[in-house]
């Protein structure tokens, strides 16, 4: 009677002689795969590591030693590379790094409070939603670039500006993701709590606050890089020390090599404190599966 | 993520439609959606009226900090009667444009190449992702340097940081693709042009459609970033000059000028986004 099961069920029959099938079928769609489609993890990260070594030693030769472009507007890899010894054996770049951080704590540890706050808020309370969702989307589609002049004028040139330029940039990525995690609880699962005589705090701490929790950190770990981003958009003009202040000083000296080790720097650091974020999220909350890198 | 945040119900909506917990009905959910819209416009003259008092007739809050609204209006209609905004306006939007364009017409093929080959993928996408990672503002010294203070290092700023977004969503839209689909058209006998054609670009439009709009708002910070650094002319140079003479007045008007060019901008790929791809139903990215 094979002819009368329809073929998916046929096709999903849980026989370990199918399952073997499979797998052997597998191992030979291998055989004719192209190289690049068969390589293991490790064997994958070797493959770009030799690429990046690859592109790293033509950018030295071209520029470096042929100037194929300038030195000056592309510095080669060893130049930026003594241009990060030469600012941290000088002591010069200790003042900016002290006062980058001290801005960027400030904004981020803003950011990330009234992100969480206002996220909930919105996400959790129907006048907050509908009388706040306005304003806050009002000042959010609006380029927060745009307002780094007026914050200058606000707020005195120096490091308050900045301090505010990182909060506005950042504090958005926070609020949206919380708001989005709250808005997305299982109703199923509020209305159990209701049922089993969950008040108001019990419902919070037992269903929306776990639920929650993995978007907020996906809110923080993007405020991270845009937070850094916003460090630099505000120290870039009206300040003269912190880190962007740096980088257009070090251009405006045309020591490229020097601004472009600064810019390294700040990538290193949004990698390292970004993966530590997603670190945390999978280790504080596992129930909650990650969205894809980038 | 956008859509959820002003419409989606919270909490409290949900649990008021519950009607063991005391919920109402449909009929009543509406009629209070008009009253939250009335009150939303009341809001808006309240925080005017409430600006308007406390600069002018209680005037607690410093001129220097927030003049009163009719300052504004006046260094508003002064750009305009004297004419400045529009050279300025037009010389940004220029930049934008080239720019723009330019991010347009390279970063696509770019996108779709690294989205359909695993090989090409695997060579380009790591470099890429490396030179996404690099805060593209802080290079914006650099491109003044380069490319001098008029419009060719703004419309290079535009470029770099439009081109990204549009790349990354074209390879992702790319990827995903649902691959039985692809094979359906096999099967039906379609050809590379035809399965591109009719499969692949109306999957990939809405990510591309998306991508141009993060596109927009990068755009528009890497124009007004280059006239913050040097430059002789632009929206941007006025603003930062307006915020360098302490004309806050005028610096305000010109935040309100960019933000609705901002958002003008916006509009237009919401609008192509639903002529060109009505079936596209997702939020955006």
């Amino acid at each position: 009677m094979l002819g009368d099961t329809p073929i998916e069920t046929q096709m999903k029959a849980p026989s370990p002689l199918l399952a073997g099938d499979e797998s052997v079928r597998e191992a030979l769609a291998g055989q004719d795969k192209p190289w690049w489609l068969r390589l293991g993890r490790w064997q994958r990260i070797g493959v770009i590591a030799l690429e990046f070594l690859v592109i790293a030693i033509i950018w030295e030769i071209a520029i470096g030693r042929f100037e194929l472009v300038s030195p000056i507007f592309l510095p080669p890899p060893t130049r930026i590379l003594e241009g990060l010894i030469e600012l941290f054996s000088s002591g010069e770049i200790f003042p900016h790094l002290r006062i980058s951080a001290y801005a960027w704590v400030i904004g981020y540890a803003m950011a990330a409070s009234f992100g969480i706050l206002g996220g909930f808020l919105m996400g959790g309370s129907k006048v907050f939603a509908r009388l706040g969702g306005p304003i806050i989307w009002l000042i959010y589609a609006a380029p927060w670039i745009a307002f780094q002049p007026l914050f200058a004028v606000w707020f005195g040139f120096g490091v308050r500006p900045v301090i505010f330029i990182v909060f506005t940039a950042a504090v958005f990525a926070v609020l949206f993701n919380t708001a989005a995690g709250v808005q997305t609880v299982d109703t199923a699962l509020l209305r159990c709590a209701a049922v089993f005589g969950a008040g108001t705090f019990a419902r919070y701490r037992t269903v929306v606050f776990p639920a929650v929790f993995p978007f907020v950190l996906v809110g923080l770990r993007h405020a991270v890089v845009i937070a850094t981003v916003g460090l630099l958009v505000g120290e870039l003009t009206s300040t003269t020390v912190g880190l962007g202040a740096l980088v257009a000083i070090k251009t405006a000296q045309f020591r490229i090599g020097s601004a472009f080790a600064v810019i390294v720097l700040t990538v290193i650091f949004t990698t390292v404190v970004g993966q530590s974020v997603a670190a945390a999220a999978r280790r504080l909350a596992p129930w909650h599966v990650q969205e894809g890198g980038g | 993520m956008t859509d959820l945040a002003t419409t989606a119900p919270t909490i409290e909506d949900r649990l008021a439609a519950v009607p063991e917990l005391g919920g109402g009905g449909r009929f009543r959910a509406l009629t209070r959606n008009y009253g939250w819209q009335v009150a939303v416009a009341l809001e808006f003259v309240a925080a005017l009226l409430l600006w308007w008092y406390f600069t002018t007739v209680n005037p607690i809050l410093p001129r220097s900090f927030l003049p009163p609204p009719s300052q504004v209006w006046e260094a508003m209609k002064g750009l305009f009667v004297t004419g400045t905004i529009f050279s300025h306006t037009l010389f940004t939007l220029q930049n934008f444009a080239a720019g723009f364009l330019l991010a347009t017409v390279v970063s696509i093929p770019i996108g779709l190449l690294m989205g359909s080959s695993r090989l090409i993928e695997l060579f380009a996408a790591p470099p890429m992702w490396a030179a996404y990672a690099v805060p593209r503002v802080a290079l914006a010294p650099l491109f003044v340097l380069i490319f001098g203070m008029g419009a060719a290092s703004k419309v290079a700023l535009v470029f770099l940081m439009a081109s990204f977004p549009i790349l990354i969503n074209t390879m992702q839209g790319v990827k995903s693709v649902n691959p039985s689909f692809i094979r359906v058209g096999q099967v039906y006998g379609g050809g590379r042009a035809e399965i591109g054609r009719t499969v692949i670009l109306p999957a990939v439009l809405p990510y591309i459609l998306a991508g141009l709009r993060i596109g927009v708002a990068g755009a528009i910070a890497g124009a007004l970033i280059g006239e913050f650094i040097g430059s002789f002319e632009g929206l941007g140079m006025l603003l930062a000059r307006a915020a360098f003479n302490f004309e806050v007045s005028r610096a305000l008007a010109l935040v309100a000028i960019v933000v609705l060019l901002a958002q003008g901008l916006m509009s237009v790929i919401q609008f192509v986004r639903k002529r060109v791809a009505p079936w596209d139903e997702s939020t955006w990215a």
